[in-house]
């Protein structure tokens, strides 16, 4: 059974993005729902934290300044140690094909800017189940 | 005084011979204007045939002389010597014969003493006609060529220039002559002078007319190009081609607007891109501080320790972030539908499972509002169909969403069913009591940014976008969208879409 007022409770996530309050909101939703949340302003920071810590999900931002979205997601995917951690894009680019063009460059899905708490977290949720080797453990 | 003539062989006999077939009418006359001598010609020409002259006065047989001639008469018996190359006569019937003439006296064997006159006429009616035809012709020419824009040039058979008109003072003499060829490649202008002078050739081989488009030194202003649009016409002369006209207009200025016009649509079109890359920006730089305002008050509400009065603010908050969020999406939705940008897929879904999906999303939001919530599905509609669910609902939503806005009390219905005419389509009906729209309205409510005037009691808000998407997105799934609606009474919309069967 899925903890419904906690469903990430015990987990690490991993947040990407170089704005502040996208941050903060993101890190407020995630941590509501129980997880453990550290965050990264770009992609090269985000590689960084890696080096240190592997994270059971990441939520990444597309456009950031000196590592976007996309390089982080190619590096992610490119090394061992990374390559199984899933990563969610989280963007403001409310076009169609986005979500299409992030599964085909590894991402394993796509939420779109601006998160409101409850559709974001049923969203997610939703993703999570979708992957094999959470199932488990929300369920 | 004749010197020419052997007299001693000259005698009176082959003087008269020489008079009566001289080619010209003549009549020899003493000083008091006697007849002496006429030939028949002379009686012809003057209707005297068949009558007795000789002796008679000039003036006794013409009593209606004119003084012009009676003094011209008397000048010559003087000793002057006149003539006119085409005098007009007129004659008893009212026709005018031109006449060339000449009168001079002539003189005793003493060569001093005047004996008389001597009239020499000949009737010119003809030749005056033909150079008054040729010079009308010629009036017509230079009207057709020198005061018509157009420009005329006649070639021979060789293509040598034979006339042309709009030519400048002193360069007439060295273009007449001149071969067309060195002619079009001395116009360093010229964008192609072989075009021409090949189509030429072909129309005096084939009589064919043809046409072609050129670029040249412009006639009116020295050293600009100048576009012409220009014919070659066979010229014929018994049945023979014997050259070609060349007529060219100067379509400068059509060509001058063409490309202006063709500027400003390039333009257009510019301003169009930039407009839905402006719109795709904005939309996105929209989304970060709304992401701020949507995240923090969707945290907010569910705060634990808030006081009803900043809940309720938070909430206020919230509902309009998501109002503004809406408003973006539907901006940018039109956009792309008018760019052209909007994709349809083709994918297969289950209609039923879509349509209950549709109702058990909107019942609540209906029920919340205290409207009753009616649902009308026709279970022979096919299960699996392909098309653009997400459309679809887009379109559904947009119209289920503006009828609970627009409704105070009674019920929305959503009515999905197959098209009454044409089993190959669906009906989707939306179906409220609300506020109802005007007749005076009804063209108008599908247009972009068009909300129709509710008066100052209340405002319902929204930019007027949605529909305008609806009817967009319906025209795309090769569907319609209509309304039936009574001021006060509600409103239908009504969705016909056809239904794409999957091939199985």
């Amino acid at each position: 059974m899925i903890n419904i007022e906690m469903p990430l409770k015990d987990w690490l996530v991993l947040v990407v993005d170089d704005e502040f309050d996208s941050r903060i909101v993101a890190s407020m939703m995630l941590e509501e729902a129980g997880a453990t949340v550290i965050t990264a302003e770009n992609g090269a920071e985000a590689l960084g934290v890696l080096d240190e810590q592997l994270p059971d999900f990441i939520l990444s931002d597309l456009s950031m300044p000196i590592l976007d979205g996309w390089q982080l997601m190619y590096s992610i995917s490119h090394d061992s140690h990374t390559a199984n951690i899933p990563v969610i894009a989280l963007t403001a680019h409310a076009m169609k094909g986005d979500r299409e063009r992030a599964m085909a460059a590894g991402f394993r899905n796509h939420i779109n800017k601006p998160l409101d708490a409850t559709k974001f977290m049923n969203q997610l949720v939703a993703i999570l189940l979708e992957m094999p080797e959470f199932v488990e453990s929300l369920s | 005084m004749p010197t020419l003539v052997q007299e001693e062989i000259l005698n009176p006999q082959a003087l008269a011979q020489f008079l009566e077939f001289s080619p010209q009418s003549v009549a020899i006359f003493d000083t008091e204007m006697r007849y002496i001598a006429a030939n028949s010609r002379w009686h012809a020409g003057y209707n005297l045939v068949g009558k007795t002259i000789l002796g008679k006065s000039h003036y006794e047989i013409f009593p209606d002389i004119t003084q012009e001639w009676k003094d011209i008469h008397q000048k010559c018996l003087a000793g002057a010597v006149m003539s006119r190359d085409a005098d007009p006569f007129p004659r008893a019937d009212g026709k005018t014969d031109y006449i060339k003439w000449t009168a001079r006296p002539w003189y005793e064997a003493d060569g001093a003493t005047i004996g008389g006159l001597l009239m020499y006429t000949e009737i010119v009616t003809e030749q005056v006609e033909l150079h008054k035809a040729n010079h009308k012709t010629l009036a017509r020419y230079q009207a057709l060529t020198e005061d018509n824009p157009e420009f005329v040039v006649f070639l021979n058979k060789d293509g040598i220039i034979q006339e042309m008109n709009h030519l400048p003072e002193g360069v007439r003499e060295q273009v007449i002559g001149l071969s067309y060829a060195l002619a079009l490649q001395a116009d360093p202008l010229n964008d192609d002078p072989l075009k021409p002078l090949s189509l030429f050739d072909d129309t005096i081989k084939s009589g064919r007319v043809n046409h072609y488009y050129s670029r040249g030194t412009s006639q009116k202003f020295v050293g600009e190009v100048a576009d012409y649009d220009s014919y070659i016409i066979p010229l014929y002369e018994n049945s023979e081609i014997v050259g070609a006209v060349i007529i060219a207009t100067d379509i400068s200025e059509a060509r001058l607007a063409q490309r202006k016009l063709e500027e400003t649509v390039r333009e257009l079109n510019q301003s169009l891109l930039f407009k839905d890359q402006f719109l795709a920006t904005m939309s996105h730089e929209l989304r970060t501080p709304m992401n701020a305002i949507m995240g923090y008050s969707s945290l907010g509400v569910k705060m634990p320790n808030l006081d009803d009065k900043a809940r309720n603010m938070m909430e206020r908050i919230l509902i309009n972030s998501r109002r503004l969020l809406n408003l973006i999406n539907d901006i940018l939705d039109i956009s792309r539908i008018n760019a052209g940008r909007v994709q349809l897929v083709a994918d297969p879904f289950d209609l039923h499972h879509l349509a209950d999906g549709w109702k058990s999303d909107y019942e609540q939001l209906a029920v919340k509002k205290g409207l009753a919530f009616v649902y009308e599905f026709d279970p022979t509609l096919p299960k699996r169909i392909s098309g653009d669910s997400e459309r679809m609902t887009q379109i559904v939503v947009n119209l289920i969403n503006n009828a609970i806005k627009f409704t105070d009390t009674g019920s929305i219905t959503l009515t999905v069913r197959h098209h009454a005419d044409d089993h190959n389509k669906m009906d989707i009906l939306i179906t409220d009591t609300g506020i109802g729209i005007s007749d005076m309205w009804h063209h108008l409510i599908f247009e972009e940014f068009r909300q129709v005037e509710m008066g100052s009691e209340r405002n319902y808000g929204g930019a007027g976008l949605g529909l305008s998407i609806v009817q967009k997105l319906c025209i795309l799934m090769g569907g319609t969208v209509s309304v039936a609606s009574k001021l006060g009474e509600g409103s239908t919309f009504s969705v016909t879409l056809p239904i794409v069967h999957i091939i199985e």
